[in-house]
C-alpha cells in the first residue's frame, strides 16, 4: 500500500500543548499537516504561541474526559496522536481519583470516538517506565510490565485498549518512550537531564545520590521524529506494535557528568560545576532496549544528552526559562497542585 | 585507621546504615572538622546524614535543626527536603513537613525510590 502524501491530512493532538507537543505540533504544521489540538492549557498558552494564528491550526480548550466534546473535536481528523495525561508520578499521585479519570477512564470512549469519526491511526504515548524495575540488562518490548506507580500502571492499562480497537481501517501504534530531555516551549524542568542541567547552571552543583542507577534517555527532537515516522510508516509494519523508544541509558552519575562537561564549555564564566556524589544503598536502575524500532522502521535517535542539555543552557543563558528554580510552570507536580482541577 | 575525609566521610555512611547511630555521628562532625572551609562541598550532606541519624536515635528536635542548615545550605536538594520533612513530622508539626515533601517532589529525579517514600508520608499526613 502507498502511502499517502501528509499535505491535507490533520492530525488530532490531545495534550499538544505539552513539553512535547510544544515541540511537535510546528513539526507537523512544517511538514504540511493541518493539526488540531485539544488540552486544558494548565500552563499557559505560552507552548504553541510560536505558531499561533497558523492557517492549519486549530486549538481548543478542554477536557479528554469530555466525551461529546473529543468526538466533535476529532471529527475531520485522519491520523491521532494521543499526549494527554497527568504526567509523571507525584502528579499522578497527588489526587488519584482525578488521575485515575484523565489517564485511564477517559481513553477507551477517547479511542471509541476516534474510531468512529473514520481516524485511521492512532499513535499512543505510553511509557518506557511500564516495565518497572529490572536488573536484565536489555529490556525489550516482551519484558514483563511490572510497573511500580500509578503513572506508568494506567500506561500500561491503557495500551490493551487500545489495541483491541484494532480493524483493517484503525491502526493503533504504541510508542514507549525513555525520559525526555532538552528546550521546549512549554519547559519541564522535572526530567533527569532538565533537572541536572538547571541546578548545574543556576547553583554551579549537581548533587547526585547513588549514582550508579541507569536512566533511559531520548532527545524530544528524535521523539519528535518519530512521531512524525509513525503517522506515515507503512501500516505492515506498525500495526498493533509496540516499540520502546530510548537513545542512551547511562548511569545518572554518567549524566551528571556530560550535563558538567556542557554546562562548562558552554558556560565558561560559572568556572568548575561540582558534583558531590552522596552513598545511596537505595538504587532503582531502568533502562529500555530500543533495538526493534531501529530493525523494523530504522528509527535511530540523532541527537545526544550533550544535546539536549546545550539546548537547554542556551535557553536559560538567553533569558528564555525566566526563574527556572522557582516558577511552578515548570514542574508539574506545583502547577498540579496549584491549578486543583477535578 | 581512617586519615582522609572522603574515607571517614564513607566510613560514617556505613555506621548510619549499620545502625550505628552515635558511632556514625562522631565521625560526620570529623569529617566536618578536616574540611572547615567545605573545600570538598560536603558540609550540608554530611548535615543530611546526620539528620537521618539522629531521627533514628529519636533526638528529633536536633534532627530538625541540622536538616534545617542542610536545607538551608542547599534548598534545592530534594533528598534534603525529605529528610527535614521526615524530622517535622517526627516531630508532630505534619503541615510544614507536608510543604517540603511537596517541593521535594518538584525537582525529585524521575524514578528515584524516594518519590514512593514522600507519596506514602504525603498519604498519611492527609
Amino acid at each position: 500500500m502507498s502511502t499517502p502524501p501528509p499535505a491535507g491530512r490533520r492530525v488530532f493532538v490531545p495534550g499538544g500543548a505539552g513539553y512535547v507537543g510544544a515541540v511537535l505540533v510546528p513539526r507537523l504544521l512544517e511538514a504540511g499537516y493541518k493539526v488540531r489540538v485539544l488540552d486544558l492549557y494548565l500552563y499557559g498558552d505560552r507552548a504553541l504561541a510560536a505558531v499561533k494564528g497558523h492557517p492549519n491550526l486549530e486549538q481548543v480548550k478542554g477536557d479528554v474526559r469530555d466525551t461529546a466534546l473529543v468526538a466533535g473535536t476529532v471529527r475531520g481528523c485522519d491520523l491521532v496522536i494521543h499526549l494527554a495525561c497527568i504526567s509523571n508520578d507525584p502528579s499522578v499521585e497527588l489526587d488519584p481519583h482525578l488521575s485515575e479519570s484523565v489517564n485511564y477512564l477517559s481513553f477507551g470512549p477517547l479511542v471509541k470516538a476516534c474510531k468512529a469519526a473514520g481516524v485511521s491511526r492512532f499513535v499512543f504515548a505510553s511509557s518506557g517506565s511500564v516495565y518497572g524495575v529490572s536488573d536484565q540488562p536489555d529490556v525489550t518490548e516482551e519484558h514483563p510490565l511490572l510497573p511500580v506507580s500509578l503513572y506508568n500502571k494506567y500506561k500500561m492499562m491503557c495500551e490493551p485498549v487500545l489495541l483491541a480497537e484494532a480493524s483493517d481501517s484503525f491502526v493503533p501504534v504504541i510508542v514507549r518512550p525513555a525520559t525526555i530531555c532538552g528546550y521546549s516551549p512549554r519547559q519541564r524542568l522535572d526530567l533527569t537531564v532538565n533537572i541536572l542541567t538547571n541546578h548545574a547552571v543556576t547553583n554551579k552543583k549537581i548533587t547526585v545520590f547513588g549514582g550508579v542507577q541507569m536512566r533511559p534517555n531520548l532527545h524530544i527532537d528524535d521523539m519528535v521524529d518519530l512521531y512524525l515516522l509513525l503517522l506515515e510508516a507503512p501500516t505492515e509494519k506498525v500495526a498493533g506494535q509496540i516499540f520502546n523508544a530510548a537513545y542512551q541509558n547511562y548511569t545518572v552519575a554518567q549524566t551528571a557528568e556530560v550535563v558538567k562537561g556542557v554546562v562548562q564549555k558552554e558556560v565558561p564564566e560559572l568556572g568548575d560545576i561540582a558534583i558531590v556524589t552522596t552513598p545511596s544503598d537505595d538504587i532503582r536502575s531502568y533502562h529500555l532496549n530500543s533495538a526493534k524500532i531501529e530493525r523494523v522502521l530504522g528509527f535511530k535517535p540523532k541527537r545526544t544528552i550533550e544535546d539536549g542539555s546545550r539546548d537547554l543552557v542556551r535557553a536559560l543563558r538567553a533569558g528564555k526559562l525566566p526563574n527556572s528554580m522557582t516558577d511552578p510552570v515548570y514542574y508539574n507536580i506545583r502547577t498540579m497542585k496549584d491549578n486543583k482541577l477535578e | 585507621m581512617t586519615t582522609n575525609i572522603d574515607q571517614i566521610y564513607k566510613a560514617a555512611y556505613a555506621c548510619l546504615k549499620a545502625g550505628k547511630y552515635a558511632d556514625s555521628l562522631r565521625m560526620f562532625d570529623d569529617a566536618i572538622s578536616m574540611d572547615p572551609a567545605n573545600s570538598k562541598g560536603l558540609h550540608s550532606e554530611i548535615w543530611n546524614f546526620q539528620a537521618r541519624a539522629l531521627l533514628a536515635s529519636g533526638r528529633l528536635v536536633e534532627a530538625v535543626e541540622i536538616a534545617t542548615k542542610a536545607v538551608s545550605a542547599d534548598p534545592r536538594v530534594p533528598e534534603f527536603r525529605a529528610t527535614l520533612a521526615d524530622s517535622l513530622m517526627a516531630n508532630g508539626e505534619n503541615q510544614s513537613a507536608k510543604s517540603h515533601y511537596e517541593e521535594a517532589l518538584a525537582s525529585i529525579l524521575p524514578g528515584e525510590p524516594l518519590v514512593a517514600h514522600i507519596e506514602e508520608a504525603l498519604g498519611r499526613i492527609g
